[in-house]
């Protein structure tokens, strides 16, 4: 019968797992199991499940992974049998955020996370407090592989920068989103923007021009390393015969990761670094140490540039406003002009080779990673929370199941059947920890 | 999908007689002047939808006890030991209670030692894929 010694059968087993992967806890899940599929499954129950499930698609992924990287780079590189590459093939990285503990010196139960009153964190077991200090925070990698379509034009289809990028009151908003965000250096862990607002913005402008719309999607996630992670991606990419696309992109933020990951396994791909993010550095050193309507044309004029892809420009007058300033010294406070500054001319020097957005248009690619940071929000809707708690193993799990159902193919539907026909009809052991 | 077009076709076959079965339960909970006038929905709603679990349950039942009582008869592929393919003992069958989508069904389900493994299994499993 395809049944496993649990006491469930798989169509229950499947419905418990979704009930535990989609919603914002266990608890909620277990409410949902009985209100909508009229299943008394505790929240303990589900978690376990869940638990089981996510560490059985971390192997096969796992497997995946290093069947791809025991291939020669020839076929590494290659399209996989019976695969047709997509026209317009794009991945982003990016990271979200969640709360991992480390309890294996206390529990042998593997899990994980808990919930509480949102107004009142859980009491730490060994009394610390956790939350509160942020401690607890760690990176989570999200990958988004897109497949997308788009037309080439003969020259940028939309030259003039949209209005939405010179609006006073749009720009102050992003500008205060952007300064409650963490440090530049961690930049993975921002809040995303409004997609929707966003695209809608190219639309709007004078001159029309359509971003790529998505075709299709798939999801990678892990709390491994970048070194891992980077495999785990291309691995994706190369099942789904992106190497052989006609267009490639790869779309990051400046977090030095991204590129590194950029370099190491995706370096036939265009590299474009996100146009919100430069125009959070152009914004901020434009109007640094200046009133705001004389820092407000120079901004105009710099994203302009920017948008036109002439970062050249951009980088002779940084360097004759970081001139004028002055240097940073050592100890130069955050917040100086003169730091803001030389961040900008670092951040955009950097990147600039990532900044040929005219060209990028013109080749009908993606300028944003909005569509990655609003995939890093449906993870961080499961994962992230001051009441979340997570060990490794389990977070991975979990990481695993969310990117399985946010991918449009639902690789889900073909585990089960696997599942279902491998069942011996023993009963599983754990691997021991 | 293919499956989904088995189980239509499955069931349509059995159209007229599940008709015959809701007919006489209709009969049987409501009479033939059907339900009361100003029974909610709701309650019809909850009857139904009670008959249909234990239907399904009862249902399931019969197929995991059918197949179970004719464990002598299992082809060889649901003999051998699905971890070292040696012959297995027979031992006697354990009761399984198992939540499924119809409701908790429960039967005694034949159970297989492995000397060699020294494990148990259960032959109920299918081992296609192997």
């Amino acid at each position: 019968m395809g049944i496993d010694r649990s006491g469930y059968s798989q169509a229950v087993k499947a419905k418990i797992v979704y009930a535990g992967s989609n919603n914002t806890s266990y608890e909620q899940a277990e409410a949902d199991l009985i209100n909508l599929a009229e299943l008394k499954v505790g929240d303990k129950q589900i978690r376990r499940v869940c638990k089981e499930i996510g560490d059985e698609r971390r192997a096969e992924r796992d497997a995946e992974v290093a069947a791809y990287q025991a291939m020669p780079l020839a076929e590494r590189k290659a399209v996989p049998a019976g695969v047709t590459a997509p026209k317009l093939a794009v991945v982003g990285v990016d990271g979200g955020r969640l709360q991992i503990i480390d309890r294996s010196a206390k529990t042998s139960d593997a899990v994980i996370e808990e919930t509480a009153p949102a107004d009142k964190p859980p009491a730490a077991e060994d009394g610390e407090e956790r939350e509160d200090n942020g401690r607890h925070w760690r990176e989570d990698k999200i990958g988004l592989l897109m497949t997308m379509s788009s037309e080439v034009s003969a020259v940028d289809p939309c030259p003039e920068i949209p209005e939405t990028f010179v609006n006073p009151l749009r720009i102050l908003k992003l500008a205060r989103e952007l300064k409650k965000r963490v440090p530049a250096k961690e930049e993975a862990a921002k809040a995303p923007p409004d997609l929707e607002a966003e695209q809608q913005a190219y639309t709007e402008n004078a001159t029309k021009w359509e971003p790529p719309e998505v075709l299709e999607k798939r999801l990678v996630a892990t709390r491994r390393p970048w070194e891992s992670f980077g495999p785990m991606v291309a691995a994706a990419a190369w099942l789904w015969g992106f190497f052989g696309a006609e267009r490639r992109a790869f779309l990051g933020d400046g977090a030095d990761n991204n590129w590194t990951l950029w370099r190491n396994h995706f370096s036939s791909f265009v590299p474009i670094l996100d146009f919100i993010h430069a125009l959070s550095y152009v914004f901020a050193a434009a109007t640094t140490g200046r009133p705001f309507a004389e820092g407000w044309k120079i901004y105009v004029r710099w994203i302009t540039w920017v948008w036109q892809g002439r970062v050249a420009d951009v980088l002779v007058e940084l360097e004759a406003r970081q001139s004028e300033l002055g240097l940073p010294t050592e100890d130069e406070p955050a917040g100086s002009p003169r730091r803001i500054v030389a961040q900008a001319l670092g951040y955009l020097r950097n990147n600039s080779e990532r900044m040929k957005y005219a060209e990028y248009r013109q080749q009908g690619l993606p300028i944003t990673t909005s569509y990655v940071e609003s995939a890093v929000k449906q993870f961080n809707y499961r994962v992230k929370g001051t009441e979340k708690f997570w060990d490794e193993e389990g977070a991975e799990e979990m990481l695993q199941l969310r990117a399985d159902y946010l991918s449009h193919n639902q690789p889900l539907a073909e585990f089960w059947k696997r599942r279902e026909s491998r069942e011996s009809g023993q009963n599983r052991y754990r691997k021991a920890a | 999908m293919a499956f989904a077009k088995t189980v239509e076709s499955t069931v349509a076959d059995l159209d007229t007689y599940i008709e015959g079965v809701a007919k006489n339960i209709a009969d049987r909970l409501w009479g033939a002047k059907g339900p009361a006038w100003g029974t909610k929905l709701t309650e019809l709603e909850e009857i139904a939808v009670a008959v249909r679990e234990s239907l399904s349950k009862k249902m399931l039942e019969q197929a995991a006890k059918r197949q179970a009582a004719t464990s002598d008869e299992r082809p060889e592929e649901f003999r051998d030991c699905p971890q070292c393919g040696g012959v297995t003992r027979t031992g006697e069958p354990e009761p399984r209670i198992v939540t499924t989508r119809g409701g908790e069904i429960e039967w005694q389900e034949p159970k297989e030692h492995c000397p060699r493994c020294r494990r148990a299994f259960f032959p109920s499993v299918q081992r296609i894929g192997d």
